[in-house]
């Protein structure tokens, strides 16, 4: 899944920002213009390897099935496993994806609100769990999903759970991996959402307040609009990598020993199912391009619609 | 937050951290490279062995000190986790690199030869033509490996079901009474015990390995090979309706937890099983006392024959053994097959029960196997007869294919079990599902013969 921690934080307060782009300005090209190119060159290059390159290989294999042209994409939509893993996938991501947005957006501007010092502490808090990333953070919800093994035991057989597999039903799995991504990925949002919001100048807060707005009204009509491209920046990151959910249904799914968790949950996983397990690298391919269709598709809606690429 | 660096050092430190970032996911994937041995001028024979093979590996050391051989430790497949379809594909694409590539495999899962051997794979060695058939056809349960017409594997051991007995809450609890001989019984008295003593069990219901121990124990024609990729399946008929309609009239005598679960040795299940339909080596791994597993200790449990089908035939099903096969691949398949011949019919390896755990499948082994078993379970030559009987009963019918019913029934059928459905209403979903994944294997799919 893709990490924010991967991203870059928006830096510094606008005073210094602004600072160090004036400065970037001024300085000739030349010497760091090369470099800028140096730099770039190395991007695009590993951007080839390990990006463009295994896309147009999907691309060339799903194409290039022995049963004719295009017929593997048929098989993987007539496979009977495509259409329960997209139910789920579709499931996990409209509560995944819903509640992160409200709920990272709202904690960071109520953080923001706070002294700057007491707001560090719980930016620093809400990032622990980011920590326990993928496999590790399946394993800790292991422990936590047990009845008999959890700390939360009371929670658990208060929901009617009384065994590991009463927790894990199939008509909960979306909920508890939306559970687990919120947690790897929440605290790390939020940080990037805080850096946001540091980039608003302090007049035009300072000017709001003068005119009259209290706390909540600065939040929600002069903050939320000036971050909303790094809600949209935020989403189309969380798609890309919530349709792509691999790790926790497949280390969930072998932890508990066959037991509710298929091997192909997710279509991710159903890719990986179908070339490992009947040699079909064909119907994988075909899968692995419809999830990029997909990932594409939702991006190019998001940022155009939330006008991402917009000058400012 | 003021940055003190120049803009220049901040590009460098970025790009360092993107060039760290690809390659950390980057080297994820190639975690599993192995590097070859090089020491000899042919390359070596590799087998690939789990950690319960570990003693037979060096037994085969010390009595073959000169072999050329590159071991290797893998998971053995265990409950299907996949490894050998999803390795033996790569192979498939890049190509079989003798000394790299596997000739000789171990296989933890029953009906893997079915799936390896067969279509898209093709992987696997006919051992008829290297293994005599005076010796081969004294290992039971071949069932597993004789696939149309090929001998795709060798049995380890035979893991036929028995009816596993804790003598001393038998006589407490039905004193003056012989334990059950036919499903009937078995859950009459799975009824007596619910009412006269609420907590103990006669049973584990809900594990995907169910099917394999109630369907394939009363000859239920669900997973049934009748042609070159023709299956019945039919859970309509008597020999499935039957024998769960009988589970489910003694289901609060089943405890849901399986043996490998944490609730399992939590509330020491294992001591409130008064018996169990279970594999021959489920007696000396389940039971022992103290340990991790918590069970009442061997020397109470006693061995009887399965359950007669409600046909009336004597028949039992069969959980987990393993599988020795041999890559049609290998560049040295004279050499392989006689390391597979060693491993399961060798008297050092089998016939020792500190190396072997479940009873040889090679017949002339058996004898020696069972005599060291006196002292371990309760009534020695009883449970010895009733392991021996039970050997020989395995059905043919429930048969090795390229999809795994364990993980079929543990994913569709378990859940709706451990949330109350009934067995009778499961059998329809398992079915379904058996269906949609034969035909999505290319197979065709029958309800009558």
């Amino acid at each position: 899944m893709t990490l924010p921690s991967a991203t870059a934080v928006p830096g510094g307060r606008a005073s210094s920002r602004r600072g160090s782009r004036a400065a970037g300005r001024e300085r000739p090209a030349g010497s760091s213009a090369t470099a800028g190119y140096f730099f770039v060159a190395l991007y695009v290059g590993l951007l080839g390897l390990l990006g463009v390159a295994p896309v147009v290989y999907a691309i060339y294999l799903a194409l290039s099935n022995s049963g004719g042209f295009g017929s593997s994409f048929v098989d993987a939509f007539k496979d009977y496993r495509f259409v329960p893993a997209f139910e789920h996938i579709l499931a996990f991501m409209l509560i995944w994806l819903i509640s992160q947005t409200i709920l990272v957006v709202g904690l960071t501007l109520m953080l923001h609100t706070l002294a700057q010092r007491v707001g560090a502490v719980f930016r620093f808090l809400f990032y622990i769990p980011g920590a326990l990333a993928g496999a590790a953070s399946v394993v800790v919800w292991l422990f936590m999903l047990d009845p008999t093994a959890s700390p939360f035991a009371f929670v658990l057989h208060w929901l009617g759970y009384a065994q590991f597999n009463n927790a894990i039903a199939p008509g909960n799995l979306s909920t508890i991996f939306a559970i687990m991504a919120f947690w790897t990925g929440a605290g790390g949002w939020i940080v990037v959402m805080y850096g946001a919001l540091n980039n608003i100048p302090h007049e035009l807060l300072e000017s709001a307040q003068i005119d009259g707005a209290n706390a909540f009204k600065t939040a929600f009509f002069i903050k939320l609009p000036l971050i909303r491209k790094w809600i949209v920046y935020m989403l189309v990151l969380s798609f890309a990598g919530g349709t792509q959910l691999f790790v926790e249904p497949t280390v969930l799914g072998s932890a508990a020993l066959g037991v509710g968790v298929s091997k192909y949950w997710s279509p991710n996983q159903l890719a990986w199912f179908v070339a490992s397990q009947y040699d079909n690298f064909a119907e994988a391919a075909a899968l692995s391009v419809v999830l990029l269709v997909l990932g594409l598709f939702v991006a190019a809606v998001l940022v155009w619609r939330g006008r991402l690429f917009e000058a400012e | 937050m003021k940055s003190y660096l120049s803009p220049r050092f901040r590009a460098l430190a970025l790009s360092v951290a993107v060039v760290a970032v690809v390659a950390v996911t980057a080297g994820g994937s190639s975690a599993s490279v192995r590097s070859a041995s090089t020491k000899a001028s042919s390359p070596p024979l590799v087998v690939w062995y789990d950690a319960a093979r570990a003693a037979y590996v060096s037994e085969y050391k010390a009595t073959h000190p000169h072999a050329n051989i590159k071991w290797v430790l893998y998971s053995g497949d265990s409950n299907g986790d996949g490894t050998l379809q999803s390795k033996f594909a790569l192979y498939n694409r890049v190509g079989w690199k003798a000394g790299v590539a596997p000739d000789v495999v171990f296989d933890e899962e029953n009906y893997e030869a079915g799936w390896l051997g067969e279509p898209p794979f093709n992987d696997l060695l006919d051992l008829s033509k290297y293994i005599p058939k005076s010796v081969y056809s004294k290992d039971e349960g071949l069932g597993d490996c004789m696939i149309n017409g090929k001998l795709l594997c060798l049995r380890n051991d035979n893991a036929a079901n028995v009816l596993w007995v804790d003598t001393k809450l038998w006589s407490q609890f039905f004193p003056n009474q012989a334990p059950p001989t036919t499903w009937a019984q078995y859950a009459s008295d799975g009824q007596a015990l619910v009412k006269s003593h609420p907590g103990y069990y006669i049973g584990e219901f809900g594990q995907p390995w169910d099917a394999e121990t109630y369907l394939w124990g009363n000859e239920c024609p669900l997973n049934q090979a009748i042609g070159n990729s023709v299956l019945l399946d039919n859970p309509n008929s008597p020999n499935c309706t039957t024998i769960a309609h009988l589970i489910d009239s003694a289901r609060d005598a089943f405890t849901k937890d399986g043996p490998f679960t944490t609730a399992w040795v939590n509330d020491k299940t294992a001591q409130h099983m008064v018996m169990d339909i279970g594999a021959i080596w489920q007696g000396g791994a389940i039971y022992p006392s103290g340990s991790g597993s918590e069970g009442p200790g061997t020397n109470v449990m006693e061995a009887y024959p399965p359950p007669v089908a409600t046909n009336g035939a004597h028949v039992t099903g069969s959980i987990g053994g393993g599988l020795w096969m041999v890559t049609s691949h290998s560049k040295q398949p004279k050499a392989a097959a006689a390391l597979v011949q060693y491993m399961v019919t060798s008297p050092k390896i089998q016939a020792n029960p500190k190396i072997t755990q479940g009873l040889p499948a090679y017949a002339p082994d058996q004898d020696a196997w069972l005599t060291s078993l006196d002292g371990v379970f309760a009534n020695p030559k009883a449970t010895e007869a009733a392991i021996k009987q039970a050997a020989g009963e395995i059905w043919t019918g429930w048969s090795p294919v390229p999809w795994s019913v364990e993980s079929i029934f543990g994913n569709s059928v378990t859940p709706g079990l451990v949330a109350g459905g009934s067995f009778t209403s499961a059998l329809q979903t398992l079915a379904g599902n058996i269906k949609s994944a034969a035909q999505s294997a290319g197979w065709q799919v029958k309800s009558k013969k």
